[in-house]
């Protein structure tokens, strides 16, 4: 039966020896959504989000993505997903051309498509050197693109994308947040972690992560209703117990 | 006398073939947060970099608490704190380790040990991490451990390239009361930052665009300054409403703040209500609005024909 969620997650569990960074927490994503995942520093939105990508094993728990189980068919889910991280995992001493290469490698990508995408990319940026200079001589906002782009260069369903306006400026979260929200409607589900809370507004469906614990989840204007303020800023304020 | 702890004049600099600062000129008087705003690669690091005297100028000249950034670079930087936009911690130390290790290495009397960690513990909110290694910190725990360890130092100047990217609201306004309170202490605070709410927390601002500074003013004088008039519409769906106010022909720009479309006019002109009814439904309200300062910043960079090529 196909199932109209994209994620799944049942009683995760994640401890650091004896300290519990994630604790107990479940929730679904449907696809196409744009789904939040707001909390304090060290709330344990990073650590969820490596058990989901199945780079870090769960202590306890289930996860399903698309219609597959994370603990079993990690390299399956593997393919299915694109992950940013906060720190863009591009290679700061590669061309950005060498960098979609390699990503490409990984996960076998036609080369024409390759192609394509690194004339899209020359296009978006309106560079014409994305072969002969560094990554890490970009700017900011381009290296974010960069990286967005090379996380979408296998087609994934399910985007995961951690803190990836964090030190952008407003121009560039606006371009950023256009090309969500087309993501989204092209059938795409997108999962960001923000500080912003005026991103927050922007998201379908949020969570609000607290101590390892998800304490709130609902879309903005329930959660606003709820708390009975104006603002995603104020229902973070009072959601969370510092 | 001038109150003037930094002056600059006609600063140029250029890295290969980019104006990275196009002769700026700045002055900064004591005890105030002056706010360095614009977007990547505008040239408010390197500015820092060179009040900082880690760079220098190719052109201009200028004086830091009156010591000339030529030739003063030593006096200059005893005064100084800096923390970089990329900064590193020791990742096989824990929390308190390294806020000791800079205790130790700017040389703070010890009878201060106590209240100084009292005060950076109360905002980056890690005493109960204390024994944690820095290198198993989350992203935002670590910007704020290294922001504190900066804060360890009492200097006269104090400059932060973004220092709050990736630190929660909370923690943000916590940082924010510190800064004051430095402020109130008579230290300067020069700091740059994407987020236009503390940049209207600032005494002064700079807007810095490809090298140049497009505007400057205290948060509240830009904003009463500014001639564009700017409108606010509210719907139950905001995102199909501004495509089609976007697509239409009406002379404005539109886009969404949070839950709700803004518009800034091209010209000074007044908007036809009626006009966007027509187009965006008839349930739409509209009301015209103070512009905020990201209102103002959108609105500089993105006018078109103004400015070109802006990313
Ligand atoms: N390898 C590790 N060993 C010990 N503790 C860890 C490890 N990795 C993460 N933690 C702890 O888990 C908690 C959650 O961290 P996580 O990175 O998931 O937070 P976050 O919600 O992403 O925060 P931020 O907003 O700052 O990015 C933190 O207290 C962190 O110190
Ligand atoms: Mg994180």
């Amino acid at each position: 039966m196909m199932s109209n969620d994209a994620l799944t997650i049942q009683n995760l569990t994640k401890k650091f020896g004896t300290f519990t960074a994630v604790d107990n927490i479940s929730l679904t994503v449907k696809k196409g959504e744009v789904f939040g995942f707001l909390g304090a520093n060290g709330a344990g939105k990073t650590t969820t989000i490596r058990m989901i990508c199945a780079l870090l094993e769960p202590t306890s728990g289930e996860i399903e993505l698309d219609g597959l189980s994370v603990l079993r068919q990690p390299e399956e889910v593997k393919m299915r997903i694109g992950y940013m991280s906060q720190k863009f995992s591009l290679y700061q001493d590669l061309t950005p051309f060498e960098n979609m290469e390699f990503f490409s490698e990984i996960y076998n990508v036609a080369p024409e498509k390759l192609a394509e995408e690194k004339e899209n990319l020359a296009a978006e940026l309106k560079l014409n050197n994305l072969d002969n200079i560094l990554t890490k001589e970009l700017p900011l906002g381009y290296k974010q693109r960069l990286a967005l782009r090379t996380t979408l260069i296998h087609d994934p369903p399910i985007l995961f994308l951690d803190e990836a306006t964090s030190g952008v400026d407003p121009v560039g979260r606006r371009q950023f947040w256009d090309q969500i929200y087309e993501l989204s409607a092209a059938g795409k589900t997108v999962f960001v972690t923000t500080h912003y809370m005026d991103e927050a507004e922007y998201c379908h469906r949020l969570s609000i992560m607290d101590k390892g614990k998800i304490v709130q989840t609902g879309t903005p204007a329930e959660l606003k209703d709820k708390f009975d303020v104006s603002s995603m800023q104020d229902v973070f304020l009072q959601a969370i117990q510092y | 006398m001038s109150e003037k702890i930094i002056q600059l004049k006609n600063i140029a600099k250029r890295y290969d073939n980019i104006m990275a600062l196009d002769h700026v000129s700045v002055s900064i008087p004591h005890s105030a947060i002056i706010g360095f705003i614009g977007p990547d690669g505008a040239g408010k690091s390197t500015l820092m970099k060179i009040i900082l005297t880690l760079e220098t100028a190719d052109e201009g000249e200028g004086t830091v608490l009156g010591n000339s950034i030529e030739t003063k670079k030593r006096a200059i930087r005893r005064h100084i704190g800096y923390m970089p936009e990329i900064f590193s911690l020791y990742t096989d130390l824990s929390v308190e380790e390294n806020l000791k290790f800079f205790f130790q290495i700017y040389k703070i009397p010890k009878s201060q040990y106590k209240e100084k960690m009292e005060m950076l513990y109360g905002f980056n909110r890690l005493e109960n991490f204390k024994t944690t290694l820095a290198g198993h910190l989350s992203g935002g725990m670590k910007q704020k451990l290294a922001l504190s360890c900066a804060l360890m130092h009492d200097p006269k100047i104090l400059v932060l390239d973004e220092p709050t990217t990736g630190v929660d609201p909370v923690s943000r306004a916590e940082f924010w009361k510190m800064l004051n309170q430095l402020k109130s202490e008579g230290k300067t605070v020069l700091i740059s930052t994407p987020y236009l709410d503390e940049a209207m927390q600032c005494d002064y601002i700079y807007l810095f665009h490809q090298g140049k500074i497009l505007k400057q003013g205290l948060p509240d004088q830009i904003i009463s300054e500014y001639e564009i008039p700017f409108y606010q519409i509210e719907t139950r769906d905001p995102i199909p409403a501004m495509k089609k106010l976007q697509r239409s022909q009406l002379h404005a720009r539109f886009y969404l703040i949070g839950d709700t479309i803004h518009c800034a006019m091209l010209t000074k002109a007044e908007p036809s209500v009626l006009e966007m009814k027509k187009i965006a439904g008839n349930e739409i309200t509209i009301k015209k609005i103070t512009p905020t300062l990201e209102d103002i910043f959108l609105d500089l960079l993105e006018r078109p024909g103004e400015i070109n090529d802006v990313k």
